[in-house]
């Protein structure tokens, strides 16, 4: 795809977060998905002329949109759980919430960057990694295959826990090899970091429910006048998300679904699924950031966070936008234009993209 | 040995043939081997009373509190009597089964099913300690997700229990478990749960024993409890099934009679009666497309007539304040007081709370109600009990009048 688009370096630069954002879309994990196809897409993204902090926050920020796009929305879930909402009837609000702003924030981060593939630059590259061709690739289809079967399949399920073992073993037989007690020390140790924070921050929240601090924040914001309430919803899930978005979906997307009832139940929820999946972006896990940091080797992943934010924002506003609007959206993504309008609106882009990379290559 | 900790105390670096030790807080490289060994022993040591520690307090709750066989009760049978797989799993727990002097119609009340609601459970308790049967077949499961009674639920900050004090001036103390069973006995849970009806559900849910109906004989531990109780509804010929639940006060269906469309007429008479006794009850059709459910899967998979109760509960809901013992047997809460005045609640709520006697009052009444209803529709097959503690009494009296003293 890369040689075949090499002149066209804007159109692939959204074509590779749609790629990136497949494995969101199947697994409903961003970490999964910045780890997976973050991982793949990160050399292209590189040879696109993109910096670290861009590349990183472009697969940060695709993993969060894959993971809340449909079929599989974890939060929009948890969230429907909440209030007893059958999983059914998101595939149109989850995709207008979704691939969008997802083509708008790429575009923010990376349009004024990209230039064309140096194709020699770009096989010389290839050329030198120590481990060639499909082998290479084949620990992580091993898992984005078995997440897949766990998530489609009725009784087939080996955990995360095990997949990611059984993708890392053999990791070991098709990727460079190395002292694997070595690596599996050196493994422990970059886990041990985030692992503390999870607990510390678990803790954190477990003393906050006991003395009452959680309910105050809940009920404080859940009492808020309508426009106050929004501003609430827009910064307070995202920030509860730092400590899990999926917690925060459950704490705070089910009593501001509820707050919302009347209006289209589905968009809110996919909306408010949104916010909820923007907490991986916050600090102290920010586990979107910290992996993709760690996919493109960038040491301090603020540089990362830092990037990210003008399409974080962009997307908290959208959300927001997307609650108050949620009745007519509704009526929109429920209706037999939604489909076309979509693809077509998908053509337009593609042609409007192209002219870019045309007027770029003939600027060059 | 000696190199083996030198490494757990500090760490591996580098890739050539040698491990090269970073020790713990930086470039440390020139300290003493023995004072490092002194960090990791002081380490350990402090992690192992840590670990213990909480390991007692993990495992305290798994000691089942006595339930005293009343005198109505003729059998105590287990759950996996209807599923040997179930035998010496942490899913095995009491069938009480209370026989009629007449023959009549067969009866099961579901308590526990979400152990984090203890209203449901109490009032399965009370059953078992104070009713006889005069016609009919009574079986009670107190406990029926007994996995989760056996932990609480993480980052809750929800007490592991909670007593109430009896006329004799002892107490008689309850766990407040989980919604879900416990990871000991099923875990991981996958991403997202396949419900084997095609319904999709978040991947916590696979251990939410109210998503777990019908069940599968040979699934994990949630699902052969759903699968167990399958059974007893289908080989006992079970007329009748009531799931006790409580549910939080800013949710939608509550105090609330949810009820399988079959059971439709049934659960709108138990209504009017009540209402005639000055309990307020709403009735909610049991949704086609939510899955997994008591109301909804023994509904479609028997002959069974199925109602779930609700009631509300503000020690599970989320705008609650301080969660203590006092919060779960007396519903106080002045965040929830305050959701109350700005209308966000679908439930009355006042500064006197939602106090235990009232919530387990409630399900009790409408239990004798929904018999009451049932022996009027299908007269062949009545269920009549007796000693059915009376609604008024367990608001005055208070739940202790009506638990029996431990021996």
């Amino acid at each position: 795809m890369t040689v075949a688009l090499h002149r066209k370096p804007t159109f692939l630069l959204v074509l590779m977060t749609f790629f990136i954002m497949i494995a969101g879309m199947i697994t409903g994990s961003s970490t999964a998905t910045v780890l997976t196809t973050g991982a793949i897409a990160y050399p292209v993204l590189k040879s696109l002329g993109l910096s670290k902090r861009r590349a990183g926050s472009i697969i940060a920020m695709s993993g969060i949109y894959g993971m809340i796009a449909p079929p599989i929305n974890l939060p929009a879930m948890i969230i429907g759980q909440g209030v007893d909402m059958p999983y059914i009837g998101f595939t149109t609000p989850l995709l207008f919430v979704t691939f969008p702003i997802a083509i708008i924030t790429t575009l923010i981060i990376g349009v004024r960057k990209v230039k064309p593939v140096d194709l020699d630059e770009f096989k010389k590259t290839r050329e030198s990694e120590p481990v060639k061709g499909f082998a290479v690739y084949l620990p992580l289809i091993v898992m984005v295959i078995l997440m897949v079967l766990e998530n489609v399949s009725w009784g087939f399920s080996l955990g995360l826990p095990l997949i990611f073992m059984i993708s890392a073993l053999i990791a070991v037989v098709t990727g460079r090899r190395g002292n694997i007690l070595k690596i599996s020390f050196t493994a422990i140790q970059n886990a041990l970091g985030i692992l503390s924070i999870l607990i510390g921050v678990g803790m954190f929240i477990q003393v906050m429910t006991m003395n009452g601090v959680r309910g105050l924040i809940v009920g404080y914001l859940n009492s808020l006048p309508q426009g106050a309430l929004l501003l609430g919803i827009a910064l307070g899930i995202p920030a509860f998300g730092a400590v899990s978005s999926y917690g925060s979906s459950s704490v705070l997307g089910v009593p501001f679904l509820l707050a919302f009832l009347g209006s289209n139940d589905i968009v809110v929820c996919s909306a408010l699924s949104l916010l909820a999946g923007l907490g991986d972006m916050v600090p102290p896990t920010a586990l979107a950031g910290i992996f993709a940091a760690h996919v493109v080797g960038e040491k301090n992943y603020f540089k990362i966070w830092l990037s990210s934010m003008p399409a974080f924002f962009i997307t908290m506003i959208f959300a927001t936008l997307t609650i108050v609007w949620a009745t007519q959206i509704g009526r929109f993504v429920n209706s037999v234009f939604f489909y076309p309008v979509l693809i077509g609106a998908f053509a337009i882009v593609a042609v409007v993209l192209l002219l870019i990379d045309k007027r770029k290559e003939s600027v060059a | 040995m000696n190199r083996f900790c030198a490494d757990l105390c500090s760490g591996f670096s580098g890739t050539g043939k040698s491990w090269k030790v970073i020790p713990f807080g930086g470039e440390r490289i020139g300290d003493p081997l023995k004072k490092r060994y002194v960090q990791f022993i002081v380490f350990i040591s402090v992690v192992l009373v840590v670990v213990l520690l909480s390991g007692f307090s993990f495992t305290s709750m798994w000691k089942d509190p006595p339930i005293v066989r009343g005198p109505g009760v003729s059998e105590v049978k287990m759950l996996s009597d209807w599923l040997p797989s179930l035998s010496g799993t942490k899913g095995d727990t009491e069938v009480y089964i209370i026989r009629g002097s007449e023959p009549g119609g067969n009866f099961l009340l579901l308590g526990g099913n979400h152990p984090n609601e203890p209203g449901g459970t109490l009032a399965a308790v009370l059953m078992i300690e104070n009713v006889s049967s005069l016609a009919g077949t009574v079986y009670i499961i107190p406990r029926a997700n007994h996995s989760a009674f056996t932990h609480n639920d993480p980052m809750e900050g929800a007490p592991q229990f909670f007593s109430i004090e009896l006329p004799d001036g002892s107490r008689r103390t309850f766990r407040f478990g989980s919604r879900r069973t416990n990871p000991v006995s099923q875990w991981p849970d996958p991403t997202i749960y396949n419900h084997p009806t095609g319904s999709t559900l978040g991947g916590s849910e696979i251990s939410n024993l109210n998503r777990a109906f019908p069940g599968r004989e040979d699934g994990i531990i949630t699902e052969r409890v759903a699968a167990a109780i399958m059974n007893i509804v289908k080989q006992e010929k079970i007329d009748l099934v009531c799931d006790l639940h409580e549910s939080s006060p800013e949710y939608p269906v509550n105090n609330a009679i949810v009820f399988h469309q079959e059971a439709a007429e049934l659960a709108i008479m138990t209504q009017m009666m009540l209402e005639m006794e000055g309990v307020d009850i709403r009735l909610e059709e049991s949704p086609p497309s939510l899955r997994g459910l008591t109301h909804r899967e023994i509904g479609d998979n028997s002959d069974a007539y199925v109602v779930l109760l609700e009631v509300a509960n503000p020690s599970q809901g989320r705008l609650r304040g301080k969660t203590t013992e006092e919060l779960v047997t007396t519903g106080v809460d002045k965040y929830y007081l305050q959701a109350s005045k700005d209308g966000k609640l679908f439930a009355p709520y006042d500064e006197t709370g939602y106090p235990l006697e009232l919530r387990v009052a409630r399900h009790v009444t409408t239990v004798r109600v929904l018999l009451d209803s049932w022996n009027m529709m299908f007269p062949d097959r009545m269920i009549m009990l007796s000693d059915v503690p009376a609604y008024n009494a367990i608001l005055s009296d208070g739940l202790g009048a009506f638990l029996k003293p431990v021996s």
